[in-house]
């Protein structure tokens, strides 16, 4: 991906300011952003945050909102947002922990729910007889569109090694009978791969890791492809992960990104899927999908 | 004897892996990258190459800048090149064409489908 290759934005969260909006009457903005080392200005109420803003958006690095803002509010403020504030992250909690970074400035969350895709998993490995998979990245889409459970699920913990500065563990459970082309899941699978394709790595934490980059990297494409159906261009990073608990919020000229917090037996990591996304204004853009998974055109 | 030398690009193994077991049980001998600049270092030491399997999305160098890279060097101006890659816009197919490419594919796919497009590249 072009967006990992070069430098990226990050937000130096030492004494910066955040605002919170909402009660938040479990203060699971307020700790989280406390956490992150933000000092925390509260606004009771989204009237209180427009003002607080109006005075002085500048001494804020972010806007944080707490979970119990209506849906109706949310979008009104968001729009607000979007429209005055273009400059400011926004993040609400995730729910399992940590935070998430919600959609770009110029995207309509109401139009991306309306746009998930159905039935991502059988749609992209119909061949694909998994069974017992959880997807635990599927949480990580807290507003604009979230995934249906799946008949079979995808276990992600982690992902390790495939990128420059990123450090995690992976773990896939599941039971695997057959697969398409770099598409394997279970430890047992993996050995008896190992095996027949005389792989130069034998550790089993190893391999799941190149396989769930791998596949996490197709959904993504798929995920792509079906938002490319309903007109909209999304630019989605493939998962990365940032090591430890004290993590930085990733920006990339304004692209958010939505985080789930995930524990395993190597520790505390985050799954970290960045989004953005524009509608066509230029007329000349393309969305249209030519091909299908499994699909080839030669030109 | 081997039908011939397939270079194949990805930053994942089992891509790569998979995508050899393929190809080797067809009969053809492959080499690997794993990622656009260590592909463009492969296609210079490999002036015979039958076909070059490229990823798009790749650290250090992506598959169209290295398909770009490869097309400038005079061995390889006609290799077959076969894009591999989750993308599947009509947008983005536009640019693998213009880079150079000469097919593509959208993942995942099965081995069968891999050879049948490959053996349809061979006899072109």
């Amino acid at each position: 991906m072009e967006w990992f290759e070069s430098a990226e934005s990050t937000l130096d969260i030492l004494q910066q300011t955040a605002l919170a909006v909402g009660s938040d009457a479990e203060d699971a903005l307020l700790g989280r952003l406390e956490k992150l080392g933000f000092d925390v200005i509260s606004a009771r109420t989204i009237t209180e945050a427009r003002e607080l803003l109006a005075a002085r958006a500048e001494d804020f690095a972010l806007v944080g909102l707490a979970a119990d803002v209506s849906d109706e509010e949310h979008l009104r403020f968001l729009e607000h947002l979007r429209d005055d504030h273009p400059e400011l992250p926004v993040v609400a909690p995730a729910k399992s922990g940590g935070l998430c970074a919600l959609t770009d400035q110029s995207l309509n969350p109401t139009l991306l729910t309306s746009a998930r895709p159905a039935n991502l998993w059988d749609d992209l490995y119909p061949e694909w007889l998994v069974r017992r998979f959880e997807l635990n990245v599927a949480d990580t889409l807290e507003l604009g569109f979230g995934w249906e459970s799946f008949p079979r699920h995808l276990r992600i913990k982690a992902n390790r090694g495939r990128h420059d500065g990123v450090i995690a563990a992976v773990h896939l459970t599941g039971e695997v009978v057959g697969g398409r082309v770099g598409l394997y899941g279970a430890h047992a699978v993996l050995d008896r791969l190992a095996a027949d394709l005389k792989l130069g790595t034998t550790n089993p934490a190893e391999r799941a890791v190149d396989l769930a980059g791998e596949i996490t990297n197709q959904i993504a494409g798929r995920l792509k492809g079906d938002f490319a159906r309903r007109g909209l261009l999304v630019q989605l990073g493939v998962p990365i992960l940032v090591e430890g608990t004290d993590m930085t919020l990733r920006f990339r000229e304004g692209q958010p990104s939505l985080m789930q917090q995930v524990s395993t037996d190597l520790g505390d990591f985050s799954v970290e899927l960045c989004l953005g996304s524009r509608l066509p204004a230029d007329p000349s853009v393309s969305t249209d999908v030519a091909l299908e998974c499994g699909e080839c055109e030669l030109f | 004897m081997s039908k011939g030398m397939v270079l194949v690009v990805d930053d994942n193994n089992t891509i790569r892996a998979m995508a050899r077991k393929t190809l080797e049980d067809a009969g053809f001998s492959v080499v690997e990258a794993q990622n656009g600049a260590i592909g463009v270092s492969q296609a210079k030491s490999n002036d015979q190459l039958k076909l070059i399997l490229a990823d798009i999305n790749m650290p250090v160098m992506g598959g169209l800048d290295m398909i770009r890279n490869i097309r400038q060097l005079a061995p390889h101006a006609r290799t077959p090149i076969l894009i591999l890659s989750t993308e599947n816009t009509k947008e983005m197919m536009s640019q693998g064409k213009a880079a150079g490419a000469n097919g593509w594919m959208v993942k995942p796919f099965s081995p069968e489908k891999l050879m049948s497009v490959v053996n349809k590249l061979e006899q072109r």
